[in-house]
Order: C-alpha cells, then structure tokens, then sequence
C-alpha cells in the first residue's frame, strides 16, 4: 500500500505544484486571484492536439509553438483587460473567469466535448515499488522539478529580484526605477508558460477537452490557499499534500475515488482553521516570494 | 392597450387555434440529450435518419391521416448539469411543445426529466440503465404510466445482462492464468447505473469462482485513473470490470494500455464502441473487451442495413449504441401512433405495453406496468434485445458473445433468461487474454 502511495503521490504532486507556482506567482506579484490560469493549460493542450493531429507537425515543434501562443495570448489578456481594472478585484475576478469560460465555449464549438488524445512523448513504463508509471509521468515529473528548481534560480537573478522587489511593495520597487507593469506583465507570461508546460506534459496522459480547465483549478485554488497565499515555497508544499491526500482517498476509500478533490478542500479547510495564513503565509509583506 | 394586443396576441400564439395550426401534419419528437457528447451526438443521429426514412417512406398514418415526423434536437447537458437536463425537459414540453420524446443519458437526468415529462403527459422513452425511473409506475400509474425504457435500455435486475456478458471473458482468463479464483476489481464511473451493476456483480461474481477485490469509483468524466489503477495493482487483481458511459472511458483503455496493466480489461466502455477508439488511444485499447448493443451482425432483418445507412449518410461513421436507441426509438413511437390510432399520449400507453416489433438489436417488448423490478422496461434475452461484447484486437473490433453457449446455471439462477445456444450469429470470434496478462501471472499464485 505504501509503495503505490508515494510512488502516486510523488508524481500527482509534481504536475500539480507546477500549475500551482504559475497561479502563486502572478498572484504574489500582481495580486490578481486569476481564475482564468487554467485556461492556458486548456489552450496549450488543445494548441498541441491541433498541432500535431490537424497538422501533423512534429510533437516538439507543437509544444514550442503551443507555450509561445498561450504566452502571447496571456500577455494580450493581461495587457487589454487585466491591467486596466487591476485595482477592482471582483472585475479581475470576473474577466479572468468569463475569459475561460469563453476559451471553452470556443472549443466546443470546435471540438465539441468529446475526448481528445495527443501522443506521449515518450511511450513504455517502469516500475516502482510495484507501480507501474509511464515514461510520460516520469517525463512530466523531472521535467517539473527541472523547471521548478530554474525559476527558484531565476528569482535570485537580476530581474527575479525585481519580480522579488515588486511583489514585496510595487510602490518603492517603482521610486527605485523598477517598472512594476513591465514585471506584472513578465509575471504574467511566465506564469501562462508554466501552465502552458504543464499541459505539454500531462496532456499525452490525461486526455483533451474543453472542460478540462475546471478539475485543476480547484485543485490549484486549494493548494495555493493551503500553502499560503503569495507563497511559492508554500504552494509547491500544498500540491504535494494534496496529491498525496488524493492518492490516499484512492487507496483508502477505492469506493469514494470520484471524492478525491473534495478530500483536497478538506483538507485545506484543515489546515487553514489550524493556522489562517496557510502553511507558508504571508504575515508580514516583506516575506512575499 | 398595447398589454392588451401582447397578450391577444400571446394567446393566438400558444393556443390551438394559431395560424400556423395546418403545419399539424408534422408530429414533433422531441430528441434531449448531451449533444456536446458522443451520446447525445449519435442519439441524434440515429433518430433524425429514421426520421428521414420514415419520411421518405411516405410518413405514418395514424386514425385515416398522413402525417410526417420532424425530430427537435434539445441539448439537455445531461452529462455535466442535471438542472440543464431538467430546464431542457421543461422547455421541450412548453416551448418546443413535444409530446413524444427520447431522452435522458444518465438516470440521474432521467430523474429529473421525468417528473416534469409526467406533468406535462409527455411520453417518455427514457435513456436509463437501472431502474429508479420505473419503479414509481407501481406505485402511482397514472401519473407516470407515459414512462417507458428507450430501445436497448434494459433496467432493474435485467442488468444483470451486462454483469453476465463480462462471463466469458473472466472464464477465459480463469482458463489462461489456471486459476482456482479469479480476482476481479470494479472500476466504474460514479452513476447510479452503475451502482446498480455492483449490487449484482456482488452477488454474482462469488458463484462464478471470482472474489471481488474492491470498487474504484472515479467521476464520470475523469481525465487521469492511474491512481486507480496503482491501487488495483496492489490489490492483485487478474480482472477489471470497467462501466463507463461518458468520455471517462477512454483514458481508462489508454492508461491501462498504456503500462500493460496486468489485468484483463473487460466490462462496458461506451467510448471504446466509437471506430476512431483505436486511433484516440492510439492503439493502446488493444485487447479492451467492452459490451455494444449492436454490431453490424446479422441479429435482425433490420441490423446490417442500419449500419450501412448510418455509415452511408455519416460520412462512414460508426453507430454507437445510443444511435441505435434514438433510431428504434422513433420507429418505436412511430409503432405505437399508428397502433393506437391517436395521438393522445394516453392513448399510447397501452399501445407500447402491448408493442412488439422488430429492432434493430432484437424483438422490442415492453415490460408490464406491474413487473416488480423494471415496468415499462425493455424485455431481453435471447430473440429479444440483446447485447453483444467485443474485444479490441489490432485495430479490429471482434465480437466474441453470444458464443453460442448456454450461460452457467449459477448466472442463470440470478434470473437471466436461458437460451443463449441458440443465439448464434456468423463472424463470432473468440476472447484474447491480453498477453502481457498472462506473462506477468506466470509463475506467481
């Protein structure tokens, strides 16, 4: 039992907490709740499938095209809607969401709801501790580590201090001449990407459909609040603890698998009436990122 | 005044009086089901070419008059909202003003379609595989006598068929692994349907040599079951029953095909019934065994030219099983008008109950209105509707059951109807145990 455990576990949680960064990021330094972030995993997954089933291209040329569209898609949408009602949160709210409810509209009526496949990347299985994980998981799981360790590298380079100084306090980064659009508008990109790069890697595994922007979100929300929001650390904490907790529903409780993503918020709510600020919170500005 | 002229003119609009009265000769069937899915897209298909034929036939003629059949195709979102499938039904019955429709999907919309289709007297051939839907017929038959099973839903207990077409390839596996009991895992979407199917498999796996290792119950439309499938591993199983209806399916054949999971993969995957299953997976559903109501099998007069018509005005497609519902269905409705000489759905009620007609997956009859576990419901077995299981084998679909045996007594016990030795079809092939399956259980207990 412990083996599928952690073995389902470790790889649950490295595709989440890569979707999870990408959502804590632009929230750390935008302060915007982007509900429509999912949605650009939704746009990569289906950039992929048209790339490689309707036009036959090469998977990697798919890919590359598919994160360099949803960036340039989210840096269009941040900078005509986002941006100009940055300071109504309920606005942003709401755009960010009709925006991927129109994203998924759009795909119905393309594709309609039925199940779309892209090919693996990597195709065969090893096995772990009595598991057997596709190559594809492990692919998706290395390459999230991989990723994940470069960004934290990059938030100690030149322009990850700004990112740093920005969500820290946007008005003095701003009298220290940081332009502080410029880096919500990086930020932006670079959390679009991420989800972008997840849906590359988990999309040969799961399957493609226009609802598919909905399950992860929830799942995103929850280990965002439960890791602390504004939190990179926390938030790659909290998809590990959900992955697992899921995983150990579908262990524990075969016949409630369908609860698994109720487990999730339970287990936030756990955690956020033990300590409020989440388990990496932020209490004090100056600890953002 | 102006409230006045709106409301004259809302009452020349709704009454039976309105001009547009004369187009009465068209009789309208209602078609309500998830049209963004696979389901609800071949619901419609299967209905409007029967429409199509009817109507190039000349139309029906019901009490001395001639008159056409127009399908309304309503998405009722069945598959994500059960309040959509409900808003649906209510609109079908006051604003698209049908008195006849096929509908459901899933029980859990039929049941909420149901209550307004009884309110309004519509006549209701339900999408539904448990029973739920029927059993208010015993107990208030007034009200919900216009409920009947869509063609090829059986329900209740009769589901049981669907539990019993899983036998064969289980006893193979038994054969394959030289095994004194066959461990058998339940992977299946959450639905009431089929809920329904593991109250009986628990009841008849026991008698068949199997023990049951456990019930994995992801949501309908999952994208990811290899947490699942890790905790099926674990618990050693030989076997997976998979029930899936909706899209859920297919990452199920794909992820299981994906690691060569060590364990036979038989059950009912609607998705794996499409011809494109093999291309969407990629070719990893081979081996998959799934049930289908129909196959292109000379079962009926009616089943090989209904697949070649179907084909012929899709683009080649291939019929799933609810386009053969939404097809028997209009031919079922079209039966009971001309038979009741009416068309007062009350009128029809005791026409269906005393329906019988060829289908395309067998004679269609219907339950009576006191049968204990389904009234109203689709009469099965052998010469009656029936299911057939395939399995997926190099890109090929090959239908392995009925193999022209009897099913086991301890089976036939539970209450399924015997003689199935004389349902022999030609072009039957024979159950594979996936290969993989048998490498990885050699040698070990």
């Amino acid at each position: 039992m412990l083996g599928p455990v952690v073995v389902s576990g470790l790889v649950t949680g490295g595709i989440y907490s890569l979707l999870a960064v990408g959502f804590a990021l632009i929230f750390s330094v935008a302060r915007i709740i982007n509900m429509g972030h999912t949605a650009f995993y939704m746009l990569a997954a289906f950039l992929v499938f048209i790339g490689t089933k309707i036009l036959h291209l090469p998977i990697v040329v798919s890919a590359i095209c598919a994160v360099a569209v949803a960036t340039l898609v989210a840096l269009g949408y941040f900078k005509g809607t986002i941006e100009r009602v940055k300071q109504h949160e309920l606005a942003v709210l709401l755009i960010t969401i009709a925006f991927a409810i129109l994203l998924q509209e759009i795909f119905l009526a393309l594709f309609s709801a039925r199940f779309q496949a892209i090919d693996a990347f990597l195709l065969g299985y090893v096995e772990f501790a009595g598991v057997r994980v596709a190559y594809q998981y492990i692919f998706a799981l290395v390459t999230s580590f991989l990723v994940l360790g470069v960004l934290l590298l990059l938030l100690k380079s030149r322009i990850g201090v700004a990112i740093r100084a920005v969500a820290q306090d946007p008005e003095i980064a701003n009298a220290m001449g940081i332009d502080d659009k410029k880096i919500c508008l990086v930020v932006m990109g670079m959390s679009a990407g991420l989800a972008a790069l997840a849906a590359i890697l988990i999309a040969p595994i799961v399957m493609v459909h226009p609802y598919m922007w909905t399950p992860p979100l929830v799942v995103v929300l929850a280990a965002v609040v439960l890791g602390g929001l504004g939190s990179i650390t926390g938030s790659i904490v909290g998809a590990f603890i959900l992955g697992f907790v899921e995983v150990a529903v579908v262990n524990l409780v075969p016949e409630g698998t369908f609860l698994r993503g109720v487990a999730s918020l339970v287990a936030m709510i756990v955690v956020l009436l033990v300590k409020p600020e989440g388990l990496f919170g932020i209490v004090f500005e100056e600890e953002r990122l | 005044m102006v409230a006045a002229l709106l409301s004259w003119s809302f009452l020349l609009s709704t009454g039976p009086e309105a001009p547009w009265a004369a187009e009465a000769t068209k009789i309208k069937i209602g078609i309500l089901g998830p049209m963004k899915f696979l389901s609800g897209e071949h619901q419609w298909k299967g209905a409007a070419l029967a429409v199509e034929e009817i109507n190039k036939a000349g139309g029906l003629t019901v009490a001395g008059k001639k008159y056409l059949l127009e399908a309304v195709q309503i998405d009722d979102n069945s598959f994500v909202s059960v309040p959509d499938a409900a808003s649906a039904m209510q609109k079908a019955a006051t604003v698209d003003r049908v008195k006849y429709v096929i509908a459901g999907g899933r029980t859990e919309a039929v049941l909420a379609q149901q209550e307004i289709a009884m309110d309004h007297k519509v006549l209701y051939l339900g999408i539904s595989m448990s029973s739920p839907p029927n059993k208010p017929i015993l107990k208030d038959y007034q009200r919900y006598k216009y409920y009947f099973n869509a063609p090829n839903c059986i329900s209740g207990d009769y589901i049981l068929h669907l539990a019993a077409v899983c036998y064969p390839g289980i006893r193979a596996v038994k054969e394959a692994l030289k095994l004194d009991t066959v461990k058998v895992a339940y992977l299946a979407e959450k639905a009431v349907w089929a809920d329904a199917i593991y109250g009986l498999l628990k009841q008849a796996l026991p008698k068949l040599g199997c023990e049951l290792v456990g019930e994995w119950r992801p949501s309908h439309l999952t994208t990811d079951v290899s947490t699942e499938l890790a905790a099926i591993k674990a618990a050693g199983a030989h076997a997976i029953i998979h029930i899936f209806s909706a899209e859920g399916g297919t990452a199920v054949s794909r992820q299981w095909g994906e690691v060569k999971f060590p364990a036979a993969l038989i059950g009912v995957n609607v998705p794996a019934q499409r011809k494109t299953h093999w291309d969407v997976t990629g070719g990893l559903c081979n081996y998959e065994s799934y049930f289908d109501w129909q196959f292109p099998l000379p079962i009926t007069e009616k089943t090989v030219p209904y697949y070649e018509a179907f084909a012929k005005k899709y683009n080649g497609e291939f019929a799933t099983w609810t386009a053969n519902t939404g097809y028997d269905g209009v031919y079922v409705i079209k039966a009971a008008l001309e038979k009741a000489g009416s068309l007062d759905t009350a009128a029809l009620v005791p026409a269906l109950e005393k329906l019988e007609m060829v289908g395309v997956t067998g004679k269609i009859a219907y339950l009576p209105p006191d049968h204990p576990v389904s009234p109203h419901g689709i009469k099965f077995g052998p010469g009656y509707t029936h299911g057939i299981q395939l399995q997926w084998v190099n890109g090929k679909q090959v239908p392995y059951w009925p193999d022209g045996n009897e099913l086991p007594p301890e089976l036939l016990a539970l209450g399924l109807p015997s003689g199935w030795d004389k349902a022999k079809y030609p072009g039957m092939g024979k159950y594979v145990v996936p290969p993989w399956v048998i490498e990885y259980w050699k040698g070990k207990p």
